[in-house]
């Protein structure tokens, strides 16, 4: 990466925070339009990462709208210290920290259901050996414990530096590199066949 | 195992899979709003029936607590008219008991007078008893001086004498009677002396 489009890069990350802080400013002031804007500016990465972190369950509308409605709750207190986007990452990973705990205290077996129907769609006599390679390694991120499953996400799935990943984590960098290093040789183990391929 | 290799594996999870089906931003909009808006009211029914609640205990606890000051009051004023009436029972029960006595001793007086009368009665009975004797008396003693002087039979009077010294022995006409018999004695012995010297 040149200098140059370093500095274009970071020149449109701080338009990109000045736009996020004068809608956050638009919305304290009463603006009705500018939470639509925030949400459509989000919506799709917050249903993203809620949908990885849950394990592909391909329906996360309500984790979005729990995190969307503690954003409109809490968005008076939004300081501007982070970006919006990681601001609202946050919320999403308590969210969806929540959602599992909830679902472990009452609903194992929502668990399994959650993850069979992808499985099960994939699984069908058409599904190539694409698919199926595709459905073990969702099975096996699944299958890591959400502490590691959590900084394999961010850091593997949406592309987020390791200062990002921890800061959003609430966790010191070693312990992430730690984290990482582990779920890494717990996905090495389970998926060692694909990686010989 | 290489990072990026791992990449490159994890990057193919995502393949062929459906595309997220998400609510339009305006409708999440919406949909957010809405839930705001009921979490508000439903904090602000919250607040308002724990306000209301906390209220309603504090009546509560306040009523007990004077209901509890009322209670001790009226305890108290119990114990005090308890008091009071102890103090009456035993004033009432000294004061029976000097009655009592009183009566006691009215009934004793009462008993002595009815006594003292019984007694004056006897008396006057006895006085009464006195004279007839006294009578009974003078009458046997007149009639034995009778029997010795006037109709001469003299063994009669004497024996009347006898029967009265024996009846009456503290009467004073048995004095008179033994003065008598004495006499008729002291008469006999002159009549036979005297016969003997005409003899």
């Amino acid at each position: 990466m040149t200098d140059c489009s370093r500095k274009s890069l970071a020149s449109s990350a701080k338009e990109k925070e000045d736009d996020e802080i004068a809608l956050v400013k638009q919305f304290i002031q009463g603006d009705p339009d500018a939470f639509k804007v925030i949400i459509e500016n989000n919506h799709h990465d917050v249903a993203t990462l809620a949908n990885r972190i849950l394990g592909w369950p391909g329906e996360v509308d309500d984790i979005c709208q729990e995190v969307f409605l503690a954003a409109f709750l809490g968005l008076k207190k939004f300081k501007g210290n982070s970006s919006l986007k990681t601001w609202l990452f946050k919320i999403t990973i308590n969210k969806c920290r929540t959602h599992q705990h909830r679902r472990m205290l009452g609903l194992r077996i929502f668990n399994k259901a959650i993850i069979q129907p992808v499985e099960r769609t994939h699984s069908a006599n058409k599904a190539t050996t694409e698919d199926k390679n595709s459905m073990r390694i969702r099975r096996a991120v699944c299958s890591l414990p959400t502490r590691y499953r959590e900084p394999i996400v961010l850091r593997y799935f949406n592309d987020m530096s390791i200062d990002q990943t921890s800061n959003l984590l609430g966790i010191k960098k070693s312990t992430l590199n730690v984290r990482l290093n582990r779920a890494r040789n717990m996905l090495k183990n389970e998926l060692k066949d694909l990686i010989d391929k | 195992m290489e990072k990026d290799e791992l990449k490159n594996l994890l990057e193919q999870a995502e393949r062929n899979i459906s595309r997220l089906q998400l609510t339009s931003a305006s409708e999440m909009d919406q949909i957010v709003r809405h839930r705001a808006n009921r979490r508000r009211v439903v904090r602000s029914t919250l607040t308002f029936a724990t306000v209301a609640v906390l209220l309603f205990s504090l009546s509560l606890w306040f009523s007990n607590t004077q209901n509890r000051k009322q209670n001790t009051q009226s305890h108290k004023q119990i114990a005090s008219l308890e008091d009071q009436i102890q103090q009456l029972q035993t004033q009432t029960e000294t004061t029976l008991k000097l009655v009592k006595e009183v009566l006691n001793q009215q009934r004793k007086r009462d008993r002595l007078t009815a006594l003292d009368n019984e007694l004056a009665s006897i008396n006057s009975r006895l006085l009464e008893i006195e004279a007839k004797t006294d009578q009974t008396a003078y009458r046997l003693f007149l009639t034995a001086s009778q029997m010795y002087n006037d109709l001469n039979q003299k063994d009669s009077a004497i024996e009347t004498y006898n029967r009265l010294i024996n009846l009456f022995p503290n009467n004073r006409w048995t004095l008179e009677a033994t003065k008598r018999l004495e006499e008729i004695k002291k008469q006999n012995s002159e009549e036979i002396n005297t016969k003997g010297e005409l003899l």
